[in-house]
C-alpha cells in the first residue's frame, strides 16, 4: 500500500511518464547507444582541460610550489582556497542522499545520484591540493599514522590538518559505499535489458549479481538506513574539521567561534548550487524535464536562499562582534576584508553568496530555470571568493607592516583551478554516459503517491472538484491523454 | 468535531501550587541573598523568563519552518506546540522589565558594562564600541522591540495557523511564517548578546546566538512531547500516535546533539587558541564551582538523549521519552545558570576593573574611579600600546596577557561567588514551569486542537514510520 499524499503536493513526476516500464526505458537509455554530439564537444574540451591540469601537477611537482604566487605572507592561497571550495561541493550529495533521507524529503530521488557521483569527484578533486601543497609528494605517506622507523618523526595529532585526512577518507569512503550500494539494482536493470552479452557481463559484476529478491531488498534497505545514520554525522564533521584549520589559529578573521556551523551551511549552499548547475546541463542534455521537474529546482532554489542566508547571517554576526569586541586586530582584520586592498572580492562574495540568492524569496524567480542557471553559477563563484576572503586577506597583512603583501596568481596556480574543474567534468561527463543519472529503483518508489498521473486518478476518483491545489491540473493531464 | 481542550480547576489548582513554591523560591532567594542589589532573585528571573520564552518563540519558529518545508505530519499535533507561545505574553514583558529596571540601579545583572557607558571619561579603550551598543536607550528599545515583535507573531500565528483550510490561507500561513523566520532569526541572535553575552561585556563568541538557539529547541521539542503525551493521557488528540512522538523524538535527538557540537565547537576553539579574553569565561566557570554543573549539563543533555533516544524503540515509548523529556528540560536549565549566574553573583574583594560586580552603578563608579589610579599604569600602557603602535602586535598581546593575569587572580583566590544552583533555583523553576504551563493551557483551551479542514490533515493522521 502506498503513502497518502496531499493534493497541495505537486507531482515530482512528469505529466507524460505513465507506467513502470517507460521510467526504465527512459532512465536508461542514455548508457545505451551513441551519446548525443554536444557530450563528444564538451567531453573533449574537458578532456583537454585535463590534460592541462595534469601537466601543471607535473609542473609543480618538477619544479616546486615557487611556480605558484605564493609569498611571504600569504604562504596558503588558491591550493587552500580550491580545497575548501572543493570539498564544500562535495556535501551536497551526502547531504541530499543522508539527511534528505531522513527527513523524508521525496524530492531526493530525482537527484540524489547525480549529488552523489558529484560529491565522489569533488572530493577527488580536492583531495588533489593538500597533496600536492605538502612539496615533496613522494612524502605524502607520511601522513599515515603507522609504526615506522622514522623516529620521532611521527604524525602529529594536535594538529586539524591531521584531523583533516581522517575526516575526508572517512568520508570519501562513507559516500563512495553509499553512492555504490544505491547503484546495484539500477546496474542490474541495465543488465536485464542488455543485448550483447560483453555488456551483460560487465553489468552483472558491477550489480554483484543483484536478483532483486525479497531477502535483497530487505538488506539493502537497512543497509541505506545505517550508511545514512553514518554520513550524517560525516556531513557535519568533514567541513567543521575544515574550518578548524583556520579558527583553532589566533590569526584575527580566523579565531572565530562561528566558523563550524557556518562553513557547514556554506558548504551545503554551495554543493547544492552545483547540483543545480549539473542537473540543469544533464536535464537538457539527455531530456530528464519529467524526472527532475521545476519542482525539484523550487526546492533546491529554497534550500539555497536558507543556506544563502545563513550566511548572511554569519558574515554580519563576524562583522559585528569584530567591531564589537574592541579588539584592534580583529576589527583592522575586518576593516581590510570589506575596504582594504581585497576589496573587491569582498564585494564579489557579498553579493553572490547573500544578494543574490535573496531573489529567491519570490516564486516565479525560483521556477525560471534560466535564472536559476546564472544564480547557481553566482554561488559558486561567490563561495570561492568566500574562502578566498577569509584565507589570503588575513594573511596578506600579517602583524609586521613591512611584510604585508599582495597576492597575485601564477598561470600554474590558474592552470591548476580550471584544470581540476575539467577533471570534474570528465568524470561527470562519463559517469553519465555509463551509469544511470537518476536513481531508477528510487523514482519508481514514489511513482505511485508522487506521479502527475496518479494524482490525476486519485482526484478523479475524488471527483475533480476534490479543492486540491493543483486538482483541476492533474484532471486535465487524463483528459488530454483520453483525446490522443 | 472540534475537539477542545477544558483547562479544568483542579489542573489550574496544582499549577496555582507550583507558581505559589515559586512565590516562595523569590522569596527565600530576595531574603537569604541580599548580596549585589539581591543579584540572586534578579538573575533566576533573568534565566527563567529568558529560558521560556525562548521555548515560546522557538514553538512558533517549529511551526512555521515546517510550514515553509511542507511538514505535512505536524497538523496533529501543531496547536500543542504553538501555544507554547502564550508564556511569552509573560515572558517577554518581565524582559523588558529587567531591561528597565537596569536604569533604576535596581539591580545589577549589566553593572559591569553599565557604570562605563554611564561614565565615558573612565573608558577602557576595548570599551569604546559597547558604549555605542549599549547605549542604555538605544539597548532598552532594541529590548522592547523583541518584545513587540514575538507578540505580535504569537498572536498572529496561533490565531492563523490553524485555520488553514483552503489555497488562500494556506498562501497567506506561508507569507506569515517567511515573514517569522526572518524575524526570529534576527531578534533570536540580538537578544542573547543584549541579555546574556553582555553580562560580561569582555568576553565575546560568534557563535553565541546560534547555541542559544539550540537549547532553546532542546527545551521546546521536550516540553512539545512532554504535553502531547499529557493531553493523550486525558483522552485529547486520540489520533496522535507513537509516529508523531517519534518524530518529535528525532528532532528532539537532532537538536540535543547539534548544541552539543555548537558547545564544542565554542568551547574547543576557545580552549585551543587559548587567548586569555576567551578563555577567561571558561576559566571563571570551571574554578570557581561551576564546572560541576558544566558537567552536569553536558551529561544530561548530550549523553542522555546520545544513549537513550538513538533507539527507535525508545523513541516510541512514551514513558522513557517522558523521562529524557524532562531531564532536558532541566539539563538546559541548568545550563542557562552557567551562562548568567556567575557575574552578577561575584564578590570581589579585589580591585580595578573587575571589582565592581559587588556593588550596585553608582557604588561601582566611585570604586571604579579610585582604582583606576591604582590600574591606570598598566591598562593604559596596554591600550595606548594597541592604538599607536600597530607593529607591535606580539608584545602587545603579551601585555594584555600579563594585564589580565594580573586581574585574573580576583575570581580565583578572592572573589566570592553567591551564585549556585539550590533551593532557591528548583522552586523558581518549579513556578516558572506553573507560570508557562498556565499559560499555555490557557491558550490552548481558546482553539480547536485540531484543524481537520487543513490540507495536510490527512497526511498527519496517516503519519506512519
Amino acid at each position: 500500500m502506498h503513502a497518502y499524499e496531499s493534493d497541495y503536493r505537486e507531482p515530482l513526476i512528469g505529466p507524460s511518464v505513465k507506467s513502470y516500464t517507460q521510467i526504465t526505458d527512459e532512465l536508461v537509455r542514455p548508457t545505451e547507444g551513441v551519446p548525443p554530439l554536444s557530450w563528444w564537444i564538451l567531453f573533449s574540451i574537458m578532456g583537454m582541460g585535463t590534460l592541462f591540469f595534469l601537466f601543471c601537477l607535473g609542473w609543480t611537482i618538477w619544479f616546486g610550489i615557487g611556480t605558484w604566487g605564493l609569498n611571504k605572507t600569504v604562504n596558503w592561497a588558491w591550493d587552500i582556497t580550491n580545497f575548501v571550495w572543493w570539498i564544500g561541493i562535495g556535501h551536497a550529495g551526502t547531504l541530499i542522499s543522508a539527511i534528505l533521507l531522513l527527513f523524508r524529503q521525496r524530492f531526493r530521488t530525482g537527484i540524489n545520484r547525480a549529488a552523489e557521483a558529484m560529491t565522489i569527484f569533488a572530493v577527488i578533486c580536492a583531495g588533489v591540493f593538500p597533496l600536492l601543497h605538502t612539496g615533496r609528494q613522494w612524502l605524502d605517506f607520511f601522513i599515515f599514522p603507522y609504526p615506522n622507523t622514522r623516529g620521532p618523526l611521527w604524525v602529529n595529532f594536535n594538529s586539524p590538518l591531521l584531523w583533516d585526512v581522517f575526516a575526508i577518507s572517512t568520508y570519501f569512503t562513507v559516500s563512495l559505499l553509499f553512492w555504490y550500494s544505491g547503484l546495484m539494482p539500477d546496474f542490474a536493470t541495465i543488465r536485464d535489458r542488455s543485448k550483447s552479452k560483453t555488456r551483460k557481463f560487465i553489468y552483472n559484476i558491477a550489480s554483484f549479481g543483484w536478483q532483486g529478491t525479497a531477502k535483497q531488498w530487505q538488506r539493502f534497505e537497512s543497509l541505506s538506513l545505517v550508511l545514512a545514520g553514518l554520513a550524517t554525522p560525516l556531513v557535519l564533521s568533514v567541513h567543521t574539521i575544515v574550518s578548524f584549520d583556520f579558527a583553532t589559529s589566533v590569526i584575527p578573521g580566523w579565531h572565530t567561534t562561528i566558523f563550524p556551523p557556518y562553513f557547514v551551511a556554506g558548504a551545503i549552499f554551495s554543493g547544492f548550487a552545483m547540483v543545480e548547475t549539473l542537473m540543469l546541463i544533464v536535464r537538457k542534455l539527455f531530456k530528464l524535464e519529467d524526472y527532475i521537474t521545476v519542482n525539484h529546482i523550487e526546492s533546491m532554489n529554497k534550500i539555497i536562499v536558507l543556506t544563502g542566508s545563513i550566511v548572511g547571517i554569519a558574515y554580519i554576526t563576524e562583522l559585528f562582534i569584530a567591531w564589537y569586541s574592541g579588539y584592534l586586530y580583529e576589527q583592522h582584520a575586518f576593516y581590510n576584508r570589506a575596504l582594504g586592498k581585497y576589496w573587491w572580492a569582498y564585494a564579489i562574495m557579498m553579493s553572490c553568496n547573500v544578494i543574490t540568492p535573496q531573489a529567491y524569496w519570490f516564486k516565479k524567480v525560483r521556477r525560471n530555470l534560466l535564472v536559476t542557471f546564472v544564480l547557481s553559477i553566482f554561488v559558486n563563484i561567490g563561495m570561492w571568493f568566500e574562502r578566498f576572503v577569509i584565507i589570503v586577506t588575513s594573511l596578506a597583512d600579517d602583524f609586521l607592516p613591512s611584510s604585508w603583501a599582495y597576492f597575485s596568481p601564477t598561470w600554474v596556480d590558474i592552470g591548476i583551478y580550471v584544470g581540476s574543474m575539467c577533471l570534474f567534468m570528465t568524470l561527470f561527463l562519463l559517469f553519465a554516459r555509463t551509469f544511470p543519472v537518476i536513481a531508477i529503483a528510487e523514482v519508481k518508489s514514489i511513482f505511485r503517491t508522487s506521479s502527475a498521473v496518479a494524482k490525476a486518478e486519485r482526484a478523479k476518483e475524488a471527483g475533480s472538484s476534490s479543492g486540491g491545489y493543483v486538482g483541476s491540473y492533474q484532471v486535465g493531464i487524463l483528459d488530454k491523454d483520453a483525446k490522443n | 468535531m472540534t475537539e477542545k481542550f477544558q483547562f479544568d480547576s483542579k489542573l489550574k489548582k496544582n499549577l496555582f501550587i507550583a507558581m505559589g513554591l515559586g512565590l516562595v523560591g523569590l522569596v527565600l532567594a530576595f531574603v537569604l541573598y541580599p548580596h549585589n542589589s539581591h543579584s540572586r532573585f534578579w538573575t533566576n528571573i533573568l534565566v527563567n523568563s529568558y529560558y521560556f520564552t525562548g521555548i515560546g518563540i522557538f514553538g512558533l519558529f517549529f511551526v512555521a519552518a515546517h510550514q515553509l518545508g511542507y511538514g505535512g505530519w505536524i497538523v496533529l499535533v501543531r496547536r500543542v506546540i504553538m501555544s507554547m507561545s502564550g508564556f511569552v505574553f509573560v515572558g517577554a514583558p518581565l524582559l523588558l522589565l529587567i531591561a528597565l529596571l537596569t536604569w533604576g540601579n535596581v539591580h545589577n545583572i549589566y553593572d559591569h558594562w553599565l557604570h562605563v557607558i554611564k561614565h565615558p571619561e573612565s573608558l577602557p579603550e576595548s570599551m569604546t564600541t559597547k558604549a555605542v551598543f549599549f547605549n542604555l536607550t538605544f539597548w532598552t528599545a532594541r529590548i522592547a522591540v523583541y518584545a513587540i515583535l514575538w507578540m505580535l507573531f504569537a498572536r498572529i500565528i496561533t490565531k492563523y495557523f490553524g485555520n488553514i483550510t483552503d489555497k488562500r490561507s494556506y498562501k497567506i500561513s506561508k507569507l506569515i511564517a517567511a515573514m517569522w523566520i526572518v524575524v526570529f532569526a534576527v531578534s533570536e541572535s540580538f537578544v542573547s548578546w543584549d541579555m546574556i553575552m553582555s553580562i560580561d561585556p569582555h568576553w565575546y563568541s560568534t557563535l553565541f546566538g546560534w547555541y542559544n538557539f539550540a537549547s532553546y529547541g532542546c527545551g521546546a521539542l521536550s516540553f512539545a512531547i512532554l504535553l502531547t503525551i499529557y493531553l493523550k493521557s486525558k483522552g485529547y488528540l486520540a489520533q496522535v500516535n507513537e509516529n508523531h512522538i517519534h518524530d518529535l523524538g528525532v528532532f528532539l535527538f537532532g537538536f540535543s546533539i547539534f548544541w552539543t557540537y555548537l558547545w564544542f565547537s565554542q568551547y574547543m576553539l576557545q580552549w585551543y587558541a587559548n587567548i586569555p579574553e576567551d578563555t577567561m569565561y571558561w576559566v571563571k566557570r570551571a574554578g570557581t564551582g561551576f564546572h560541576t554543573s558544566m558537567f552536569v549539563s553536558l551529561a544530561i543533555n548530550f549523553v542522555l538523549p546520545l544513549l537513550v533516544i538513538i533507539k527507535r524503540g525508545a523513541k516510541r515509548n512514551f514513558k522513557t521519552i517522558s523521562f529524557v523529556s524532562v531531564m532536558i528540560i532541566i539539563g538546559h536549565h541548568i545550563d542557562f545558570c552557567n551562562m548568567v549566574m556567575y557575574e552578577p553573583n561575584v564578590i570581589s574583594t579585589g580591585h580595578g576593573e573587575h571589582g565592581h560586580h559587588a556593588l550596585n552603578s553608582n557604588e561601582a563608579t566611585a570604586l571604579y574611579a579610585e582604582n583606576t589610579e591604582a590600574v591606570k599604569e598598566p591598562a593604559a600602557a596596554t591600550e595606548h600600546a594597541a592604538t599607536d603602535a600597530v607593529t607591535a602586535k606580539p608584545e602587545v598581546k603579551a601585555a594584555e596577557s600579563a594585564h589580565v593575569e594580573a586581574h585574573g587572580h580576583e575570581h580565583g583566590s578572592t572573589a566570592k561567588s553567591y551564585a549556585g544552583f539550590g533551593l532557591v533555583e528548583i522552586l523558581i523553576f518549579i513556578g516558572f514551569t506553573g507560570v508557562f504551563l498556565y499559560m499555555f493551557f490557557n491558550e490552548l483551551s481558546k482553539h480547536p486542537l485540531v484543524n481537520e479542514q487543513d490540507p495536510y490533515f490527512k497526511e498527519s493522521q496517516r503519519h506512519h514510520i
